[in-house]
């Protein structure tokens, strides 16, 4: 088994270590790198932010960081009329100082 | 950190005031670490020099008084001017050296903006690409200043320019570009007196691209905000680039405004610029 924890913010791809073990909040199999102790057993970084008593991490700040993001914006695909109307707008088309 | 404790690279930016180049993450976490210690002990210095400076300007202003006093007195004045002299050459001194110490500063804001960024995004990097920089950390120059109108002058400083390419294959580019409006005003009181009083705007505005490997149909757009906000698709030859503008104000009185838009904002905006790549890709 290998580990299920997403690393990464815009681009999110599983750690693919070998598991460890699984996570006491949410049972996803995690390595020994992604998993947090705490009174409840071991959790991946997720569920140790989100539960008292797990020590804090660069990962579980990540976490938290990306659940922040997720709350804000909404997943991906969410538009209005508006946002629709405003990319579909031609001045805002050109563009003279592209670059690649 | 003095600079003779730094890196050569970040010596090397740390003096040319700039950071230009291709970088690998842990090399330019470790360069922005060393920059950011290296201005700590820089403000640290010219906050003791201006104390210095404050110091001197009271003595030169209590050896002036004794002076006065001593003019009374036989060889007073000799022994007066002598000390008003030596007052006078410490407030010197200690004038250049706080102004040399201002010189050698960098921008705090841009450092922890640029590091704080990196940090958040250095899992989704191409760890066998690089990130390529063009940073200057010059700040407001007489260079970059225009005059508008009498008593206006403006600043443009495109200060950096940051592209790395995600582990999927798209590639990132940031591009922010500062710009301030600087205006003094004078008017007389009723005493006929001149009195000059000068405000500061800054606007920041960070455009934030994304380009794909190979030319691909872009999803919905993302929640954007209308007033500070603009999205757009580009087209250029064969691809389409997602492209997220957003602006910053900020305004102060007297100097000109340190604040700059945080890193977690700049991400927030490549994050929702990302939310656009076909599903495949996310």
């Amino acid at each position: 088994m290998k580990c299920q924890w997403q690393t990464g913010l815009l681009s999110p791809e599983p750690c693919g270590m070998m598991a460890m073990g699984g996570c006491s909040g949410c049972g996803q199999t995690i390595c020994g790198a992604h998993t947090v102790m705490g009174p409840n057993g071991p959790a991946c970084p997720q569920c140790a932010n989100s539960q008292p008593g797990y020590e804090q991490n660069e990962d579980t700040v990540a976490a938290a960081t990306r659940g922040g993001y997720y709350q804000q914006y909404g997943k991906p695909g969410y538009f209005s009329k508006q946002d629709e109307s405003s990319l579909n707008n031609k001045k805002l088309e050109r563009d003279d100082d592209f670059e690649t | 950190m003095e600079l003779a404790d730094l890196s050569r690279v970040a010596q090397n930016a740390a003096t040319a005031k700039a950071i230009t180049g291709e970088w690998d993450y842990p090399g330019f976490d470790q360069l922005l670490k060393e920059l950011i210690a290296y201005d700590k002990t820089m403000d640290a210095r010219v906050g003791r020099r201006k104390i210095w400076m404050l110091i001197s300007i009271f003595i030169c202003t209590l050896a002036f008084v004794t002076m006065l006093v001593l003019l009374n007195f036989v060889n007073g004045a000799a022994f007066g001017g002598a000390g008003f002299g030596g007052a006078i050459a410490n407030l010197i001194v200690s004038i250049q050296l706080w102004r040399k110490s201002k010189k050698l500063a960098l921008p705090e804001a841009a450092l922890e903006m640029l590091h704080q960024l990196v940090r958040f995004l250095h899992q989704d990097l191409d760890p066998k690409a690089k990130i390529t920089t063009t940073i200057d950390l010059s700040g407001l120059t007489d260079e970059k200043k225009q005059s508008i109108i009498p008593m206006q002058w403006s600043y443009l400083d495109p200060w950096c320019t940051i592209r790395f390419k995600l582990r999927d294959g798209y590639v990132v580019l940031v591009r922010q570009t500062d710009s301030f409006i600087e205006t003094t005003r004078t008017r007389k009181n009723a005493r006929g007196k001149k009195k000059s009083k000068t405000n500061w705007k800054k606007q920041s505005r960070v455009t934030a691209r994304i380009i794909p490997p190979a030319p691909v149909k872009w999803g919905a757009p993302p929640k954007v905000d209308h007033v500070w906000e603009r999205i757009k698709v580009v087209a250029k030859q064969d691809l389409s680039v997602a492209v997220l503008d957003r602006w910053w104000a900020y305004k102060t009185p007297t100097h000109a405004p340190t604040d700059a838009p945080p890193a977690k904002e700049i991400v927030g905006m490549l994050f929702r610029l990302c939310s656009m790549r076909p599903l495949e890709a996310n």
